[in-house]
C-alpha cells in the first residue's frame, strides 16, 4: 500500500524537522515556509493531511486554511493546526476557518503520531 | 464584579498529578482566568490535559475548546463541588506517568480530587463532550481516536460508580463548552 502524504506548513525548521521526525518513519513528509507555498503545494499536489501553523510570514495559517476548504481537491482534507496560541479565541477560530483538530505546541509525539493516524483512518 | 475584584482561586482549582499544592497551580489558574459569565461566576479556561476541581463554595464557570479531545464534566447534584477535565489520549503507554493528558487517568483522577474537595460519590453526576472526527467515511461506532476517548470515559465513569446522564459526542465538527461546577448546566457551540 502506498505511504500516505503529509504536507507539514511552518516557518520553524526545527517544528519541521521535530514533524518529520516523528512521522517520517511512517508517512511521506512535504514541507513548505510560508502559507502561500503550503497552499500552492496542497493544490498541486494534494496530501491526505495538512499539519499547519498559525502564525506565518505573509498569510496566516487560518487564511491558508481557508483557501483550501474553497478548493474541491482539499475541501475535506484533515488539517491540524499546530500551534503554541492556546488561548480560545484562536482555538474557536481554528475550527471556524475550517481546521479538523489542534495540537498545541511543544509538540508532545504520541499525540501529533496518534492524531495523525486516526484522521488518516489507521 | 469587576476584574480588580477577581477572586483568588484555591490552588486546588488548578492542579496536575504530580505537582505540589501551592505554587505553580495558583499562578496558571490566574493565567487561565477569563473574566466572568452573565452571572458574575468566573470563568476559567483549561488547556489540553489540564483538569481543575472546585469545592460547592468556589463556584467556576469552566470553558475549553474540543476537537477529537473528550472532556468529562462533574459535578455533586447537592452543590458540594464539581470540577472538568480535558485529555488528548485515550491511555498511557506503559512507561508513561499518570497525567491528565491521558483518559485512563484523567477520569479517576478528576472523581478523587472532586470527592477530596466535599463532593459524595452517591450524588456525582456526569456528562461527556467531544471525541470528534472528520471523516464521514468512518463508520458510526468506528475506531477513531474520538471515539476511543469517549469509551475511556464512559468506562473510567463506570468503574468509579458515577452516573452518566447526558453526552453530546462525536460528529465531525469541533466544539466549544461551558460547564458550571455547581448545577451542572452545560453550554455547547458547535464549531
Amino acid at each position: 500500500m502506498p505511504r500516505k502524504k503529509i504536507l507539514a506548513v511552518d516557518d520553524s525548521q526545527t517544528i519541521l524537522l521535530q514533524e518529520r521526525a516523528i512521522l517520517g518513519p511512517a508517512f511521506d513528509i512535504v514541507t513548505a515556509k510560508t502559507g502561500e507555498d503550503g497552499v500552492g503545494a496542497a493544490l498541486a499536489e494534494p496530501p491526505d493531511l495538512v499539519l499547519m501553523d498559525l502564525e506565518m510570514p505573509g498569510i496566516s495559517g487560518l487564511e491558508a486554511t481557508r483557501r483550501l476548504r474553497a478548493q474541491a481537491s482539499t475541501r475535506t482534507t484533515p488539517i491540524i493546526l499546530v500551534t503554541s496560541h492556546s488561548e480560545p479565541e484562536s482555538l474557536e477560530g481554528a475550527f471556524v476557518h475550517g481546521c479538523t483538530d489542534y495540537v498545541i505546541k511543544p509538540i508532545n509525539e504520541d499525540e501529533l503520531l496518534l492524531k495523525v493516524r486516526s484522521y488518516l483512518g489507521e | 464584579m469587576s476584574l480588580e475584584a477577581l477572586p483568588e482561586l484555591d490552588p486546588s482549582d488548578l492542579q496536575e498529578e504530580g505537582e505540589k499544592d501551592g505554587d505553580e497551580p495558583l499562578a496558571r489558574a490566574r493565567h487561565h482566568f477569563r473574566g466572568f459569565d452573565r452571572n458574575g461566576v468566573p470563568v476559567v479556561y483549561l488547556l489540553p490535559g489540564e483538569l481543575v476541581a472546585v469545592g460547592g463554595d468556589s463556584q467556576r464557570t469552566l470553558t475549553t475548546i474540543l476537537g477529537s479531545c473528550v472532556s468529562v464534566c462533574l459535578w455533586d447534584r447537592r452543590g458540594r463541588g464539581g470540577g472538568m477535565n480535558h485529555y488528548l489520549l485515550p491511555r498511557r503507554g506503559p512507561d508513561t506517568p499518570r497525567s491528565g493528558r491521558y483518559g485512563d487517568a484523567a477520569v479517576s483522577l478528576l472523581v478523587s480530587k472532586v470527592l477530596a474537595l466535599g463532593a459524595d460519590r452517591r450524588d456525582l453526576r456526569a456528562k461527556i463532550f467531544g471525541g470528534a472526527h472528520v471523516l464521514a467515511s468512518v463508520p458510526v461506532g468506528g475506531r477513531t481516536l474520538g471515539n476511543e476517548n469517549v469509551q475511556v470515559a464512559v468506562a473510567a465513569l463506570r468503574d468509579e460508580g458515577v452516573q452518566v446522564v447526558s453526552e453530546d459526542v462525536g460528529g465531525t465538527r469541533g466544539r466549544k463548552l461551558a460547564f458550571n461546577t455547581v448545577d451542572g448546566t452545560a453550554l455547547v457551540w458547535r464549531l
